[in-house]
């Protein structure tokens, strides 16, 4: 068969007169990119800034899940940059097609943050040439740092952050001193972004679930259950809060409907219960009709999918067990294109970060390194994960992506960085 | 002939009793054929019907509308009881940093208490006694508010040890309620494993963690 090939291709390759070039996949299957920068005699300053600026660039295309650098020549794509003045002028070239698009250039401000902003701008924009999908590199995300407070040996400050997804331009919310944890987007955009959050605040004594704004980021206390709330999860319409909350004597799941207005309709429900269960983490189905959560109604921590009633119930709906293959799991996250749950499960002694495939019932390892991995949370792309490590003494976030999961650290320096949550995909 | 009749008899009084089985599970079947049909015309859910506004909203006083199943109502007997929280005025209950770690007179009657991992029930007789001695010391200090905070070690993922702590804190106040101490008095915060006294990765570090502490106010 191959001779023959060879017979029919040989007249080709003997008489033709152009060199013919073949890109190769790489091993991961990403498309290989190419990084050009071209200075016209700028001074130092504007130099290094742009340096800074083109590593920003070359982060985005390493890490969006679809493309490599490479310094190749015969690459899949190659962006040229050119710098003028205050002034970034930006082509891709498909070297596959031999087509150039050029792009808006970008106006230096000389602020790196803003500066950073417009370059993943950019980058995502790249992206949806080539790919026509959308990227991630403009989101952001939410997390807690914890540190010691140094007036007594056990005492422990924790307060919200938010930072770009590649963890710079990092940003402390709250403050006062206060534990505060879990903190959670709620999918409402305006022209700014998403600008409200709910987290778990110790400062009335017990944890209580607040609703807050970057603005005004002390927040409102969300229910006036008594006792312990905890945990908080939103659905992607924001018309539900699920929450775990031991009003009834017992750490149980709740659940708060609301208007599209956001006024609560009625008073929350005892969701799922058990006399001798443990109930944590839930997350919504992308449609709301569902909820994964964490229970140990039946022994070790496991992920259960229920069916989320439209009325009133009087018994508890009937759980499915989804994480079947390992023990002592945590934090499902539901991936927004409803296909994937991700959650964290002791493996081998180390707790690594799993995806449970909806469709094809079939659980897969994404992470393997030594550190213990907990919370996982989908951005808005249901391609990349970002979770925290845990040991007791270090914490740190990192982002992996389904194509290529080689996780990439991206916070740094002092202070614990846990619950982190991506921000949320933008309705339709 | 009395033997004969005595015979009959049984007979008959077997006969009714294996009738009778046969009717439950006719009648038992029934039912779930009957559930089977409402699932397919879409009632998934035990419905019912709505008499009033509280029905679909809970009663006015109740800030939730708790679950029915029979295996989550009160047991006094039970060791997985429930004793639902009580809404609790700032006027009424102190803030939790005016609860203080008792002084070192009273360290052994708030001695910590610990809990075997993923449990938490108390299974020590010298950590029962200790619930025992706090119920006392409650009862003869009406003014005295107790604050219990429930943690876990290391081991387990954050999610899952603060309602884990919660659980924990909330089965001593169970002990303590049973011992005729004022649920009113006694506030239960997790803490997960978000304050360990010990980072060290060996069991005895991990003991440490697993544990129930108290922190009391006075009036």
């Amino acid at each position: 068969m191959n001779f023959f090939r060879i017979i029919f291709f040989l007249p080709l390759i003997l008489f033709s007169t152009e060199e013919i070039s073949v890109a190769l996949k790489t091993k991961s299957g990403l498309a290989t990119i190419r990084v050009k920068e071209i200075q016209n005699n700028e001074t130092s300053h504007n130099l290094r800034h742009f340096k800074e600026l083109k590593k920003v660039l070359e982060f985005d295309f390493n890490h969006n899940g679809y493309t490599c650098l490479s310094n190749d020549k015969f690459s899949n794509y190659e962006i040229k940059l050119l710098l003028e003045k205050n002034k970034v002028l930006c082509t891709l070239k498909d070297n596959k097609l031999n087509k150039n698009f050029r792009f808006e250039p970008i106006y230096l401000s000389g602020s790196v943050d803003l500066d950073r902003k417009k370059i993943h701008k950019l980058s995502d924009s790249i992206l949806k040439k080539i790919f026509g999908v959308k990227g991630i590199s403009s989101t952001k995300i939410l997390y807690s740092v914890r540190k010691k407070i140094p007036k007594g040996p056990n005492d422990w400050s924790s307060e919200i952050w938010i930072s770009d997804y590649d963890g710079q331009n990092a940003k402390q919310i709250t403050s006062g001193g206060n534990y505060n944890v879990c903190p959670t987007f709620i999918p409402i955009r305006n022209i700014e972004g998403y600008q409200n959050f709910l987290y778990v605040s110790y400062r009335k004594g017990q944890p209580k679930i607040f609703r807050a704004s970057f603005n005004s980021p002390s927040g409102k206390q969300l229910f006036s259950l008594p006792g312990n709330q905890l945990l908080p999860s939103i659905s992607n319409d924001s018309q539900m809060v699920a929450f775990v909350c031991d009003a009834d004597g017992r750490p149980d799941l709740f659940l708060q409907k609301y208007t599209p207005l956001g006024e609560p309709i009625g008073k929350p429900i005892q969701l799922f219960s058990s006399p001798r269960a443990t109930q944590a983490t839930s997350s919504f189905s992308p449609d709301g009709s569902k909820l994964a959560f964490l229970s140990d109604k039946d022994g070790s921590p496991r992920v259960y999918v229920i069916d989320i009633p439209y009325q009133r119930i009087q018994t508890r709906p009937k759980a499915t067990l989804i994480s079947k293959r390992n023990r002592q799991n945590s934090a499902p996250c539901w991936s927004y294109d409803g296909k994937k749950i991700a959650y964290s499960a002791q493996t081998n002694g180390v707790k690594q970060i799993w995806v449970y495939n909806i469709e094809k019932d079939e659980e897969r390892q994404l992470t393997f390194s030594a550190e213990n991995k907990e919370n996982p949370r989908w951005a808005p792309n249901s391609l990349h994960l970002v979770y925290n490590t845990e040991d007791g003494i270090y914490s740190e976030l990192y982002i992996i992506n389904l194509n290529h999961p080689n996780p990439v650290q991206i916070t740094f320096g002092s202070g614990q960085k846990r619950f982190p949550c991506w921000e949320p995909k933008l309705k339709k | 002939m009395k033997g004969l009749i005595a015979i009959v008899i049984c007979l008959l009084f077997s006969g009714c009793q294996r009738n009778t089985a046969q009717w439950e599970n006719v009648k038992t079947a029934g039912r779930y054929v009957q559930k089977g049909i409402n699932s397919i015309c879409g009632k998934n859910t035990d419905s019912y019907l709505l008499t009033s506004d509280d029905d679909f909203v809970g009663p006015e006083q109740d800030e939730y509308i708790p679950l029915q199943d029979s295996d989550l109502k009160t047991q006094a007997a039970s060791i997985d009881t429930a004793i639902p929280q009580q809404k609790l005025t700032p006027a009424v209950i102190p803030r939790k940093a005016n609860f203080m770690k008792p002084g070192s007179k009273l360290a052994d009657t708030f001695r910590t208490i610990h809990f075997d991992t993923d449990n938490h029930v108390v299974t020590e007789r010298y950590d029962l006694i200790t619930v025992a001695r706090v119920a006392n010391y409650l009862k003869k200090n009406p003014k005295a508010f107790l604050l219990i905070e429930g943690h876990c070690d290391q081991r387990a993922s954050a999610d899952y040890n603060m309602a884990l702590g919660a659980r924990r804190a909330n089965h001593i106040r169970v002990l303590l309620v049973k011992q005729k101490v004022d649920p009113s008095r006694v506030i239960t915060v997790s803490c997960g494993k978000e304050k360990l006294l010990s980072f060290g990765s060996k069991p005895q570090d991990w003991s440490m963690n697993r544990r129930a502490e108290f922190k009391i106010f006075e009036k």
